[in-house]
């Protein structure tokens, strides 16, 4: 008899700079039903014992596990995979749950059910995440037979009716009755966190908005909160049994029901008030016009510990963020930065280039939108401008279901590879120039990417090169996610 | 560029304070407040702000017959804008210049004597004579922006070749989709 029902794993290519979300939620909730888990971040694993915490050695490896990318086994990676299995065989547990977050996992799921199946025959594989939808990716498992149950949404109660045998039962859950997240089996010292350790917060599940290019309301469902006041006994609870003061909320945004985010940020702020460590916290927050925010609001997110707010700015033209219906305008940004300003709060800029209405006129309206941010850069309000890739349409998106009234044309094998009926000038390649002219400007701004930008600009110029590669040999055929741009 | 600063007097002299931009006076004078709003361009690659404080002697510290300062001649820096940036506020003063003392050799005794830090210093309360000086690399935004940015460890790394290269395949695609048409 196995000790350990279960044994969640957390998978490469994975952030290695705070403990992932989910495990810890899956183990409170399982322990909550009455079984023993375990968790295991197997990124922290690779960095830590494979890399030595080496952390240029562990980027060049993660990659390795990035689905555009040529696979290289290096020997370390290949040392991993034997711990792995040394590890699931100490452990022995009935079930192996793999984490499949984003595509990012699939080259490890893979690997890891390979090695299980061969390994530890009698144990069943568990694989849930929104990852499984990315291409199809859940049916190729099945296929090869590489796992016994698929979680597709969220695991919280699926993960506890296959544990009890029970048939799934696929009603959402009620946030409100989550149990704290247990971070125990973390080695939270070994994470490369930036001066101090972070824990994880959800607060809510889903959107108030319907913004035509985002797939999270077709993922999550109708939208799910909790009060203001259960997410701050949360955080406290955390801070006492971890001794960690600093918090990400993995929300879509924390400001989603005002009545509750105000209750929140009282709550932390009267908390606050009386504690020789604060707590402090970031996260995605939406852009109101500010005829909608309580008075008050931003002074209480100072007190409430707030560093810092992710917001989805997008563009600079008030017709483009029309088009991806926002709700919000450019004059409604710049008054919300106004006010960041006036109370020392922070933001990080997440901007979309590359839409479908956007034209050369469009375009520069935000290049001049993103110079006029330089003032807010130099006064520390915005601390990073994260442009991602050009827009890329997936299926589950408003823009791909009404693709033919908008007049997109889609490619069904690309989804960075649509067009427009009206604008033969809008393609992937005049998007992706555009796209790299704003890069031009935000290094002359000298705006610091982020870690994923990074990442980005490396997955771009895998995508160039293989796409001038077609061109130069229309013969080549590459079968991977994004690489299959198709001449124009 | 816009400079406030509170000033006291004593003995009903208010203190006399000199500012100047890359050596040009746009202030000089003695008054109970200071606001001064300047516009102009600076051709030159750096923008050098200084605000002096003179003339202050042992008659602007009026002490009682117990040795309490009754009253001080200073002046405190509130606010320095620089093309919107509020050098104060952000805190940038503190990295792009420092507040060093004229004290005379007695002076300087004194303060070490006393365990005074005699300077340079960026305490923004000027009450001894001196001049606060501030560098600021053109352009300005720019600069300071570079001040500002903050990278983790994980977002280290040189990425600049990456766009160039990203760009210039971008042109040879170009180049090769117009011959396949």
């Amino acid at each position: 008899m196995s000790a350990t029902d279960i044994l969640i794993c957390s998978l490469p290519a994975g952030i290695i700079n705070r403990p992932p979300a989910a495990p810890a939620l899956l183990k409170a909730c399982v322990e909550q039903a009455g079984f023993s888990c375990r968790t295991q971040d197997l990124s922290l694993d690779l960095y830590v014992n494979h890399c030595n915490k080496n952390f240029e050695l562990y980027q060049k490896i993660n990659r390795v596990f990035e689905p555009t990318t040529q696979f290289n086994m290096f020997p370390e990676l290949s040392e991993w995979l034997d711990q792995c299995i040394k590890t699931f065989k100490l452990i022995s547990p009935r079930f192996i749950g793999l984490s499949v977050f984003s595509a990012h996992q699939h080259r490890a799921t893979v690997m890891l059910a390979e090695v299980i199946r061969q390994h530890l025959p009698n144990t069943k594989i568990i694989v849930g995440g929104y990852g499984l939808y990315q291409d199809l990716f859940a049916e190729k498992l099945k296929q090869q037979n590489l796992a016994d149950y698929y979680i597709f949404d969220e695991g919280e109660n699926k993960l506890v009716n296959i544990l009890q045998g029970q048939p799934i039962d696929d009603t959402p859950v009620d946030l409100q009755d989550l149990p704290v997240p247990n971070f125990d089996n973390y080695q939270l010292d070994n994470y490369l966190w930036h001066n101090e350790p972070v824990l994880t917060i959800t607060g809510s599940k889903g959107c108030v908005r319907s913004c035509t290019f985002c797939n999270v309301p077709g993922k999550f469902g109708r939208y799910r909160r909790r009060t203001g006041s259960h997410i701050a006994q949360e955080i406290i609870e955390l801070q006492h049994r971890y001794g960690v003061n600093k918090f990400e909320f993995t929300d879509s945004l924390v400001n989603g029901s005002q009545r509750d985010f105000i209750e929140l940020i009282e709550c932390l702020s009267a908390h606050n008030k009386n504690q020789p460590n604060p707590v402090t916290w970031y996260g995605q927050y939406i852009c109101r016009p500010q005829s909608q925010v309580k008075p008050g609001t931003h002074q209480l997110l100072k007190e409430s510990g707030c560093i810092n707010l992710i917001i989805g700015a997008e563009s600079g033209s008030d017709d483009i963020l029309a088009a991806m219906n926002k709700k919000q305008t450019v004059k409604d940004i710049m008054a919300e930065l106004n006010q960041f300003e006036l109370h020392g709060l922070q933001a990080q800029l997440l901007m979309l280039c590359g839409f479908y209405n956007e034209t050369e006129k469009r375009f520069l309206e935000t290049l001049k939108f993103i110079a006029g941010l330089q003032r807010y850069i130099a006064a520390g309000v915005v601390t990073k401008i994260c442009m991602g890739f050009p827009l890329m349409i997936e299926q589950d998106e408003y823009l791909h279901q009404h693709a033919d009234e908008l007049g997109i044309v889609i490619d069904p094998n690309n989804i960075s590879n649509w067009k427009v009926r009206d604008d033969p000038q809008n393609t992937w390649l005049e998007r992706l120039r555009r796209r790299m002219i704003v890069q031009a400007v935000l290094d002359r701004m000298n705006m610091p990417l982020n870690g994923n930008s990074i990442l980005e600009l490396h997955t771009m110029l895998d995508q160039i090169k293989s796409y001038e590669q077609q061109l130069r040999s229309p013969d080549t055929k590459i079968n991977t996610r994004v690489n299959n741009i198709q001449p124009h | 560029m816009e400079i406030t600063a509170t000033v006291t007097q004593a003995n009903n002299d208010w203190p006399h304070v000199i500012v100047c931009i890359n050596e040009t006076e746009i202030y000089n004078d003695k008054q109970d407040r200071i606001h001064i709003k300047y516009s102009g361009s600076v051709d030159d690659p750096y923008l050098n702000l200084t605000v002096e404080l003179l003339n202050k002697t042992t008659n602007h510290t009026v002490v009682d017959s117990n040795g309490n300062i009754l009253e001080n001649q200073h002046v405190l820096l509130e606010s320095i804008i620089v093309n919107g940036v509020d050098l104060v506020r952000t805190r940038l003063i503190h990295r792009v210049g420092d507040y060093r003392m004229h004290l005379d050799e007695i002076k300087k005794q004194h303060f070490k004597n006393l365990g005074i830090d005699i300077g340079p210093t960026t305490s923004l309360s000027m009450y001894e004579n001196g001049v606060w000086k501030i560098q600021l690399q053109q352009p300005v935004l720019s600069y300071l922006s570079a001040l500002q940015a903050k990278i983790e460890p994980w977002e280290q790394g040189n990425w600049q070749y990456l766009s160039e290269e990203i760009y210039k395949t971008i042109e040879i695609c170009k180049q090769l989709e117009g011959r396949r048409l």
